[in-house]
């Protein structure tokens, strides 16, 4: 919790209203919510030498406050398999971001350099987002990635707090909850992990009100026993004046 | 909450804004009051008598104090009135006047007016912009009909909607027990009143219209409190993107996203209503029968189709329609005509009569795999059967039987099967014209069952 309290603190002494990639993956560690290795690098060698350490392949990505739409800057480089393509990765998003901030007009800060993460292995693709519902408070929400957000619109919510019950009800009664089940000869997905997911993310919420939208997009659903990890996580926070 | 009781259950109530005029909304409220049990004093400046009955010219004059007043004057009139409600002795007032926060900024300003004088004068108000209360055993304070008597509560957010829906259930004779539109809900709330609806012997069942409310949190304990005590059926309006921007302009408040609304029902441990009509047959068939221990369904039909047409809309629905016991098999065999099918759905064939309904009936309630029972029946013009014989039967099985399981009827034929439904109904099985509303109904009950025997 004391983790999260800083974290916001700093963010929007910076200005801003959204928390960096690795500060949301160390709230998110606190609540015990699971995410692949990361680690954060100020300069292409430090990068080089933390991706030996979380092993490859890793994901590259720009750590700046001024830039919350990553991928759109250039700011993303994934399934880097070694050290030599992790170094070019890391020059390629800096110029990228430095181009980013003429082209926009904004002065980048480069200092934090980037983010690095393993890249996970691909697992069924689901979302679990918050919301600060104008009449409802904070509400949780789930459904299967990709078109089935998007296009289908294949969601369901709960207010948080909730409890166990609630979180299975979630993720039963989606439309395509069979594809949980294990279609098409997959095995069943691991569903007590996304359980505990949703039920992690409901507590981290509900601790901290000032969160106000939540994204762990994509979540990834392995096959029963694998567990589960929140790959990327979005957070948006109030703007501090209670 | 037994503030808000009061409400409902007046001794002496004034009516301000009481017209001789048939075109105004005072004298149809007048008519209603007079229709009651209750002591009614009318207000108005214009008369000495209104409709035979002495009238007084303000609040100030009444010769006794009253519980209730009703107030159906201009918007602009209504602040000041609260201190004269004060003064009459009531500490509740139903406001029915439109005119406030619904036509725009002017009119929220008087309704603001209104909310503090209310609260200076230490007056709780219903309203503005509704069709007022009523307590299908003591009185009629609203504009429009006394409902048929019942064990639904009923709370409505829209005026005129909830008033047509009084209009079905006297249609439909479900009866209704209270209720109540709160309008703009510029004080008593939607949650005050569900809170009530809860602690009332009188009512069974609680049927809710809502668009939008001010606080949602408030909103979902009174309906997570209420549905731990008695079924709650929600109907949310305002549920596409064009239906949305339709309640903004009407009630004033805004309608959230239609999902997390549905979300937060079933959290609730409510059921909600896909349509207007099914509202009301949902809370019938929560009202007339006992709540099923599983969601296992037997069907008896005597056409092929309509069996066939049950199970498809019973499958939709995620009822389970179980193969029957070898033993209830055997016994179907030995009364049933060779022709029938006797697994579930179960066929009787057209030439089954009050025998077999009754036998058939009483059968499938014992077997053990059947939690809940769905009863068709195409009634027959021909080989001398009468149009309420398989009713009859129907009763005399599910009576024999005793098993404490609900059962729903279905009965085709339109004016032909008339008599049995209304015989079915009449000893409270609720009765449908078509298979797919009756595996709604009874999906609900199935979920509401579900979601409150695994909570307590």
């Amino acid at each position: 919790m004391k983790v999260a309290k800083k974290i916001f603190k700093t963010a929007l002494a910076e200005g801003r209203t959204f928390v960096l990639e690795h500060e949301a993956k160390d709230i998110m560690k606190e609540y015990g919510i699971p995410i692949p290795p990361y680690d954060t690098a100020a300069t292409e060698d430090e990068a080089a030498k933390k991706a030996k350490a979380i092993g490859f392949p890793v994901v590259l990505k720009i750590l700046s406050k001024d830039i919350l739409h990553k991928s759109d800057a250039g700011g993303v480089k994934i399934n880097l398999k070694d050290e030599a393509q992790v170094r070019e990765a890391y020059q390629e998003i800096m110029k990228n971001a430095k181009n980013y901030g003429k082209k926009e007009s904004i002065d980048v800060d480069l200092s934090r350099g980037v983010f690095i993460s393993d890249f996970a292995d691909m697992g069924t693709e689901v979302i679990v987002g918050v919301t600060l519902d104008p009449q409802f408070g904070h509400a949780l929400m789930f459904g299967l990635g990709g078109i089935f957000v998007e296009v289908l619109k294949d969601v369901t919510f709960r207010l948080i707090p909730m409890t166990e019950i609630d979180a299975r009800e979630m993720v039963s009664e989606i439309k395509a909850a069979k594809i949980l089940d294990g279609v098409r000869g997959e095995s069943p997905r691991d569903v007590d992990a996304l359980v505990d997911v949703i039920l992690k993310v409901s507590k981290m919420v509900e601790q901290n009100p000032e969160i106000i939208e939540l994204d762990c997009n994509p979540t990834f659903i392995y096959e029963k026993g694998k567990g589960a990890l929140v790959v990327d996580a979005r957070i948006i926070i109030e703007n501090g004046k209670e | 909450m037994e503030e808000i009781g009061k409400f409902f259950t007046p001794h002496s109530v004034a009516l301000v804004g009481a017209s001789s005029d048939y075109r105004k909304l005072g004298n149809s409220i007048l008519m209603n009051l007079l229709a009651s049990e209750i002591q009614v004093y009318p207000v108005t400046r214009s008369r000495n008598r209104v409709l035979g009955v002495k009238a007084y010219p303000d609040l100030r004059s009444l010769p006794e104090p009253v519980d209730l007043v009703i107030i159906a004057v201009a918007a602009k009139y209504c602040a000041e009135l609260m201190s004269e409600v004060q003064g009459a002795g009531a500490r509740h007032a139903v406001v029915i006047s439109g005119g406030f926060s619904e036509t725009g900024p002017e009119g929220e300003k008087l309704e603001d007016a209104l909310a503090a004088a209310a609260k200076k004068a230490d007056v709780r108000i219903i309203g503005p912009n509704c069709v007022g209360v009523s307590n299908s055993r003591i009185f009629n304070g609203t504009f429009t009909m006394m409902p048929e008597r019942g064990n639904i509560a009923f709370l409505s957010q829209s005026g005129a909607l909830g008033g047509m829906t009084i209009y079905m259930t006297r249609a439909k004779r479900i009866g209704i027990s209270k209720f109540a539109s709160v309008g703009n809900a510029s004080d008593v709330s939607f949650d005050e009143i569900i809170d009530y609806f809860r602690i009332d012997t009188k009512s069974a069942v609680i049927a809710v219209y809502v668009e939008g409310v001010d606080n949602g949190r408030l909103f979902f304990n009174a309906l997570c409190n209420a549905a731990n005590e008695k079924p709650v059926v929600v109907l949310k309006g305002g549920r596409s993107d064009v239906g949305g921007k339709a309640t903004r302009s009407h009630t004033g408040s805004m309608a959230g996203s239609p999902k997390l609304f549905e979300g937060m029902i079933r959290q609730a441990g409510c059921v909600t209503a896909p349509t207007f009509d099914s509202l009301l047959e949902i809370c019938k068939l929560f009202d007339y029968q006992p709540l099923p221990a599983g969601n296992r369904i037997g069907i008896i039909s005597n056409t092929g189709g309509a069996g066939v047409l049950a199970t498809d809309a019973v499958s939709e629905f995620n009822l389970e329609v179980p193969n029957l016991e070898r033993k209830t098999r055997h016994e179907l065999k030995q009364i049933l005509s060779p022709m029938a099918s006797i697994d579930n759905p179960v066929d009787v064939v057209a030439g089954a009569g009050r025998k077999e309904y009754s036998i058939t009936t009483e059968l499938l309630l014992r077997d053990p795999n059947i939690d809940m029972l769905l009863v068709i029946c195409g009634v027959p013009t021909f080989a001398g059967m009468t149009q309420t014989e398989h009713a009859a039967g129907t009763l005399e099985g599910l009576r024999t039987a005793e098993s404490g399981k609900p059962v729903v009827g279905v009965w085709l034929a339109g004016d032909v099967g008339k008599p049995g439904k209304d015989l079915l109904e009449m000893n409270r099985i609720p009765c449908y014209d078509d298979p797919a509303l009756a595996a709604l109904c009874m999906s609900r009950m199935a979920q509401y069952a579900e979601m409150h025997s695994s909570s307590k």
